[in-house]
């Protein structure tokens, strides 16, 4: 890193912003429901005003603390804050019940720390190596690249192969609202001017993300019946154990981050399912078992580090390729698409400092967290005290402003209205979100590649398999695309397996 | 027992044919038989697909009564009113926020909002009051997007 990298990651506008963001991030993360995607959604509106680094910092420092602060209310009220954290809900809710509600909360915070500076590390060394590579990519290999990220978000996005697919229908059916890269002729845009542009991203993911989960909200406003455990843990003594217990499992916490890392790197898959794999394989290789779900340090380390790491691990194939890990990865390469940036294999050559300015942020974001998550565990029981009464319509005012502000129409508004019904009714039938996200970010990228290498090779369908990477990524593709038809006969031949078995 | 997948597959393959027959009327690029209409034909089949494999599914699971786990419990009165609360104030703000201003249509809205979600009356009034003006002073103020003023235009700082 060089110095003057140093000096944009540490300036003082940038750390205050970041700060700011790890104490914005850990308020939305605790809240029940308010998951790190929406906290990330409802902050661009204001990064879209900032700098490049400035701006990836508050995204990064945002979802970092998100992540962990979702911890807080899975311990404290047995409701995890965000996805990610409902793998070891149990454990933690467990130990908090005996009294140790402090200590389980510092082992989600150091462990939450660890797992993010092992998945920046990984990112560190990985990506720069995959960039040279992608460097010679053309647009086949674009193309073939993009197919295989909304292949593996059918796979792993959870939900039937039907409903994940159709998800991503979905999604590919909104990215081509606008006027289309080939010819120029307007499609689905019933004549609104706004639309020619196509469906702006923004406003699209303000209103899936946080306009769906103010609907979930209102809906379900009667006072909690769970009661928040009273803590009586003495701080230091609390911090002191947590300490000892992190230092007893090296072996887990390396194995969760390394993987968590890896699961995050997936498209479609982010740190909920990280946390998922990394707490299933810590109870597989512990030495009591047992204790597993019912109050276990080493499962909350585990699916503590690892939903962290996976933060970091999203950003390898976003940096690098332009293809979001995740659903905050895919706001991110937004984001960065509206700065003018593609992200991409050139983004290393071109902005060498960009990307090494991203590496410093998430560094410092994950010791920014430390302090201020032991701010936000004392402060815990006052945040889960503010009543979603007052949340649901402030969130829902600054989805509609923040929306206006980036697209400076009334009809990103509308675009926010239509689509957050959209992904509220999706969530409500069962069909996964983030197979549709990746379709909306990478659909325009498929389209025009493959129109720009049909072009090339003259309308010749195997000019897709002429050059060497293209040929192992389309076979790859094509491979994937046999074993999801596989697993759809397989699932259908279940479900009419157990009809068999009623109708007995 | 209702089983939702049969109408969320209808719904779906009903979509995934209209974009189908609307991709139809695109024009091809010269020389090629492919064109603007090719990727919503792609994703509309597709929608036509899975939607009757997901109602399939669902009028098997019906025949086998095969008790569906459903996500939520059904809706109650409140939790209507508020959903449609909410659905009809996103209407009443893009209708009129360039006629009202953005002060005269964010505030009636928080508050309507915070009274019916059982906030009480002072308390609803100040947040409201607090709420716009904290937006107005980081989005208006501080980020300078242009927050149109609407019928406040004489007043506008």
């Amino acid at each position: 890193m060089t110095p003057d990298v140093f000096l944009t990651v540490l300036a003082p506008e940038n750390l205050a912003i970041i700060a700011i963001a790890t104490f914005y991030g850990c308020f939305v993360g605790a809240v029940p429901g308010l998951t790190a995607t929406m906290a990330v959604a409802l902050l661009v509106p204001f990064t879209f005003f900032l700098d490049p680094i400035p701006a990836i910092s508050a995204i990064v420092a945002t979802t970092t603390t998100a992540i962990f602060a979702g911890d807080i209310s899975g311990t404290l009220l047995r409701i995890p804050g965000t996805p990610a954290s409902a793998a070891y809900v149990d454990d933690a809710h467990r130990l908090s019940q005996e009294g140790h509600a402090r200590t389980s909360l510092f082992v989600s915070l150091f462990t939450a720390a660890v797992g993010g500076v092992v998945g920046v590390l990984i990112l560190m060394m990985i990506a720069p190596q995959l960039a040279r590579i992608a460097i010679s990519f053309s647009s086949f290999e674009t193309f073939w690249l993009a197919c295989l990220g909304l292949t593996c978000a059918i796979f792993v996005g959870g939900g039937t192969v039907p409903k994940s697919f159709a998800s991503l229908c979905i999604g590919l059916a909104v990215a081509s609202v606008g006027i289309d890269v080939a010819v120029g002729h307007p499609r689905y845009t019933f004549g609104v001017p706004d639309l020619l542009d196509g469906i702006s991203f923004i406003p699209a993911m303000i209103g899936i993300f946080a306009f769906s989960e103010v609907l979930r909200t209102v809906q379900n406003l009667e006072k909690r019946k769970e009661a928040v455990t009273e803590i009586t843990e003495k701080v230091g003594r609390a911090l002191a154990g947590a300490f000892r217990i992190v230092v007893r499992f090296p072996g887990t916490l390396a194995r969760s981050s390394v993987l968590g890392t890896l699961v995050g790197a997936l498209p479609g898959a982010g740190a909920d399912i990280a946390a998922w794999i990394s707490y299933a394989l810590a109870r597989r290789f512990s030495k009591n078992p047992e204790k597993f779900g019912k109050g276990s340090y080493e499962g909350v380390a585990a699916g503590g580090s690892s939903n962290n790491a996976a933060i970091g691990g999203a950003w390898t194939p976003a940096l690098v390729f332009g293809i979001p890990g995740d659903s905050v990865t895919a706001i991110a390469i937004g984001v960065l698409l509206l700065k003018g940036m593609t992200p991409g294999p050139r983004i290393f050559v071109d902005q060498p400092e960009l990307t090494s300015a991203l590496f410093g942020s998430f560094l410092v974001a994950n010791i920014i967290m430390v302090p201020v998550g032991i701010l936000a565990i004392l402060a815990s029981t006052y945040i889960l005290k503010v009543p979603r009464a007052v949340m649901a319509p402030v969130i829902l005012l600054f989805s509609l402003v923040g929306a206006f502000a980036i697209a400076g129409t009334v009809t990103a508004v509308w675009i926010v209205l239509a689509l957050g019904l959209v992904g509220y009714l999706m969530e409500q039938n069962g069909i996964p979100l983030a197979p549709a996200i990746l379709g909306i970010v990478l659909g325009k990228i498929i389209e025009d590649n493959f129109m720009i290498s049909m072009i090339k090779a003259q309308g010749d369908f195997m000019g897709f398999f002429d050059r060497q990477y293209s040929l192992v990524l389309g076979i790859l593709t094509l491979g994937l695309w046999g074993l999801l038809i596989l697993r759809t006969i397989r699932e259908m031949l279940r479900a009419g397996r157990k009809r068999k078995g009623v109708s007995r | 027992m209702m089983n939702k997948d049969v109408a969320t597959g209808a719904v779906l393959a009903a979509f995934g044919a209209w974009l189908v027959l609307e991709a139809r009327t695109f024009p091809t690029l010269a020389g090629m038989t492919h064109g603007p209409g090719l990727f919503p034909s792609i994703a509309g089949s597709g929608l036509i697909i899975c939607g009757l494999l997901i109602l399939a599914t669902g009028l098997v699971k019906r025949a086998a009564a095969v008790p569906v786990a459903e996500p939520s419990p059904p809706m109650s009165r409140q939790a209507w009113i508020n959903t449609g609360a909410v659905l009809a104030s996103v209407v009443f703000f893009a209708l009129f926020l360039n006629k009202l201003g953005f002060h005269l249509v964010a505030f009636p809205m928080l508050l309507v909002l915070l009274i019916l979600f059982g906030i009480n009356w002072l308390k609803s009034i100040l947040l409201a009051v607090g709420v716009t003006v904290l937006v107005h002073l980081i989005f208006y103020s501080f980020l300078h997007v242009p927050l149109p003023w609407g019928l406040l235009e004489p007043i506008a700082w």
